[in-house]
């Protein structure tokens, strides 16, 4: 139904709008079988207040001065009060909706007397008096049109009507005597003796938005309506009971003025109006969980190496070995070896490339070898390095997060795990990344430089909570380093060594930032203020060859502190759905996801006590 | 208008109270401007209302905590407010919901983070060695020379 109020505003309203605290409120269906309006002076004054009004405000103002009803013209024959015909009718009534050929919804005026309760004619009187919430009859004997039953008037005299409504062939109807408790009639829609049992219960009279809510068919007690039907004949009918739906009519304030004033809205000022329109997105992710394989590499990447060259030559002699090869070096060149080299080079040592130390056995040729010297034989034997790239596998680790805390304090940022790696030094590594897998570490070592690389990589094979992604090996960190000790041959080698050692090797420390994001209150308290510590400085070569030789992992697990049965003094996180009655003890509920559907005779601030409660925290027994 | 008092021994948040009856029905009044959710109740069974902390009222088909008592000329005066839970807890039993935090293991994930979980200032820190690596005790040398020895 379309309403058109004094400032131009149509609203299309198919809906019961309900004030408490006014005196008048407008109700009607969309479906235009009925629709009912009652209107006071006060509530004049209301909409007024409001800047809202009706576009004939005269006919709507009188309406409420002189209030007429209309009857049947069946009734009417029988001697009833009202307008003997539909003419008469219709020319003192407005068309609020629909039309005389059609049928709809009439606002008529009606004889300022007790008229209506609810039903449209369910009672009549001829009382010169209308009070604002109470009905003062007259003498005449109240008849119920829709069932032919006869109901005692005096036993509504002097009665304020609370409210009255139509349910499962029921009229029932709250009123209250003066000086006398609520009381109840029902009526049955079958001619029946009528039923005066005292009903003494519910509510009281200010709690008239409850019977909205709370029952299909209700209506307020002030509210009549009038269905004319296109033949004129009356349209009382049980089935144009409103269904209605009931809003309260402070919603249409709540932004401070009138909802059908839409002044305050400016759809102009928006600053991002060139930033783009919000459209919807996301969703329909096929979350895969394929992964390739990153393996480390092996030997078949080396096959081509330098010692294979002709270029050089390296040997893994003993210690005594190189003492024999110095001595030949710097006293066992006879003269016509001098000869030889002096022809060839000016200082012996610049055909000796390196000669270094390290913590691991080179792959050698099977047997020994004569350490030869710009082809000249030293005589000295030694065994000889066989393969330029050695790798070392230092074998895995398994992280069974199972076996850690088995909650979300097995991963970032609670516990931390910090690799070492000999020649490398200490790597902090991602907790997510390794959490549940096995991790492993394995040296590619170049035996003509001595750089390393070290290559972490973890596989996940059902492991741990992630137990259902599974991944082959995959590198997650490559680390370099140099594992010689490199012994200096000449004195700019010394000066040179001498320069590249001296550096600061000590920790740093600093301090960490504040709360990190996602963060909970509680589990953050212990990180927010730590300091992050570095725990080794630069462990390459020299320095390397003096550090601890095995790679390991520390791990850092934090140390909860909860009461004894924690759980049943706060639970643990779930969030799934399930029937409450499906749970036991303590349970919190999300506020928002507990609907009353079927909860009899709740109230609105029931429903609202009950989220609260829930919400929380109570025990399901 | 009826009523029944208990004695509940529930804590308030249970759902469903454990109570006990004290003697039969009784005759009640709801005193006038009080709510149906915070009702105050005339009551003139004394004896009653001192073993009593709570209340059902079947015309209103609520259960109610009595919150305060104050006697007066003879009667006892219950300042009531209502149990939602007691009262509809056959609804709500038979009602799906998101549930927030558990205590049942099976109702429960831990892997969510716990923002009222504590933790001590200081973590457990352990060592795990890898099987292998660089021998420490075993010291070569490589010597490297220019040149193929023919070997």
């Amino acid at each position: 139904m379309i309403l058109t109020f004094n400032n131009g505003k149509q609203v299309d309203m198919p809906y019961l709008v309900f004030n408490e605290g006014v005196d008048g409120y407008w109700s009607y269906r969309e479906n235009s079988s009925y629709c009912a309006f009652r209107l006071f002076g006060s509530y004049m004054d209301k909409l007024d207040e409001m800047g809202v009004g009706f576009s004939n405000e005269d006919q709507v103002y009188n309406l409420c001065q002189d209030v007429r009803y209309w009857h049947s013209a069946e009734y009417y024959a029988e001697g009833g009060t009202g307008y003997n015909n539909i003419q008469t009718l219709l020319a003192n009534s407005v068309w609020i909706y629909g039309d005389e050929d059609n049928g709809g919804i009439l606002l008529t005026k009606v004889r300022n007397k007790y008229g209506f309760i609810a039903f449209d004619g369910v009672f009549e009187g001829d009382d010169e008096t209308m009070y604002a919430g109470t009905y003062r009859y007259g003498y005449q004997t109240d008849i119920n049109r829709i069932s032919g039953h006869i109901l005692s008037r005096t036993e509504l005299e002097l009665s304020t009507i609370y409210f009255s409504s139509y349910d499962n062939n029921q009229i029932y109807i709250m009123y209250q005597p003066d000086n006398e408790a609520i009381k109840r009639y029902e009526y049955p829609k079958n001619p029946v003796a009528s039923i005066t049992e005292e009903v003494t219960d519910l509510i009281k009279a200010t709690d008239n938005a409850q019977f909205y809510l709370a029952a299909n068919l209700q209506m307020h007690p002030y509210v009549w309506w009038i269905v004319c039907m296109p033949d004129g004949t009356s349209a009382i009918n049980d089935n144009y009971f409103p269904i209605a739906t009931v809003l309260e009519f402070t919603d249409f304030h709540k932004v401070g003025g009138s909802i059908f004033d839409e002044s305050f809205i400016d759809e102009t000022a928006n600053p991002y109006a060139n930033g783009g329109t919000a459209t919807n997105g996301g969703g329909g992710g096929k979350w895969s969980s394929d992964s390739d394989s990153t393996p480390v590499p092996t030997a078949d990447q080396f096959t081509v190496d330098a010692i294979n060259s002709g270029f050089l030559t390296l040997y893994n002699p003993t210690e005594a070995q190189v003492r024999s090869f110095n001595d030949f070096l710097f006293s066992g060149i006879t003269e016509d070896m001098s000869a030889v080299l002096k022809r060839l080079v000016v200082n012996p040592l610049e055909y000796v490339i390196f000669l270094a130390q390290c913590h691991f056995s080179p792959p050698v040729k099977t047997g020994t070898y004569d350490i030869k010297f710009c082809g000249i034989s030293s005589g000295v034997q030694a065994k000889k390095v066989d393969k330029q790239m050695l790798m070392i596998n230092c074998g895995n680790i398994i992280l069974d997060e199972t076996k850690e805390t088995a909650s979300f304090l097995s991963y970032n940022p609670y516990f931390k795990i910090t690799a070492f790696l000999p020649y490398i030094g200490h790597i902090v590594l991602n907790t997510d990344d390794v959490m549940g897998g096995t991790l492993n570490v394995k040296y590619w070592i170049d035996l003509l430089t001595g750089s390393c690389t070290a290559f972490l990589s973890v596989t996940r094979a059902n492991r741990g909570y992630l137990g259902d992604v599974s991944i082959d090996e995959v590198i997650i960190g490559s680390y370099t380093g140099n594992c010689y000790l490199n012994m200096p041959l000449t004195s700019s080698d010394w000066r040179g060594l001498f320069s590249s050692m001296v550096q600061f090797a000590g920790g740093l420390i600093s301090t960490a930032g504040g709360n990190a994001s996602g963060l909970g209150a509680m589990a953050s308290a212990v990180l927010s203020d730590k300091i992050s510590v570095s725990r080794s400085g630069q462990l390459g070569s020299n320095f390397g060859y003096m550090g601890y030789q095995m790679p390991y992992l520390l791990l850092e697990r934090p140390i909860e502190h909860l009461p004894e049965n924690f759980g049943a003094w706060e639970g643990f996180p779930s969030n799934i759905k399930c029937k409450i009655g499906e749970l036991s003890g303590y349970t919190e509920l999300d506020q928002d996801t507990l609907w009353t559907d079927g909860f009899d005779d709740i109230t609105d601030e029931e429903c609202e006590m009950l989220r609260n409660i829930t919400s929380r925290g109570f025990y399901v027994n | 208008m009826i009523a029944r008092l208990y004695n509940n021994i529930s804590d308030d948040r249970y759902l469903t109270k454990t109570i006990y009856q004290q003697g039969g029905d009784v005759n009640i009044e709801i005193i006038d401007d009080t709510t149906i959710i915070k009702p105050t109740i005339k009551l003139r069974d004394r004896e009653m209302y001192m073993r009593s902390n709570y209340i059902y009222i079947p015309d209103l088909r609520r259960y109610y905590f009595i919150r305060s008592i104050q006697l007066s000329q003879g009667y006892a005066y219950l300042s009531c407010e209502v149990d939602v839970l007691m009262t509809w807890k056959d609804a709500i039993k038979n009602t799906d919901a998101i549930v927030s935090r558990q205590q049942k293991k099976e109702h429960y994930n831990l892997y969510q983070i716990d923002n009222k979980m504590k933790l001590l200032n200081f973590p457990s820190l352990r060592c795990i060695e890898f099987s292998n690596g660089f021998e420490a005790n075993k010291q070569e040398f490589i010597l490297g020379v220019v040149g193929d020895t023919g070997n």
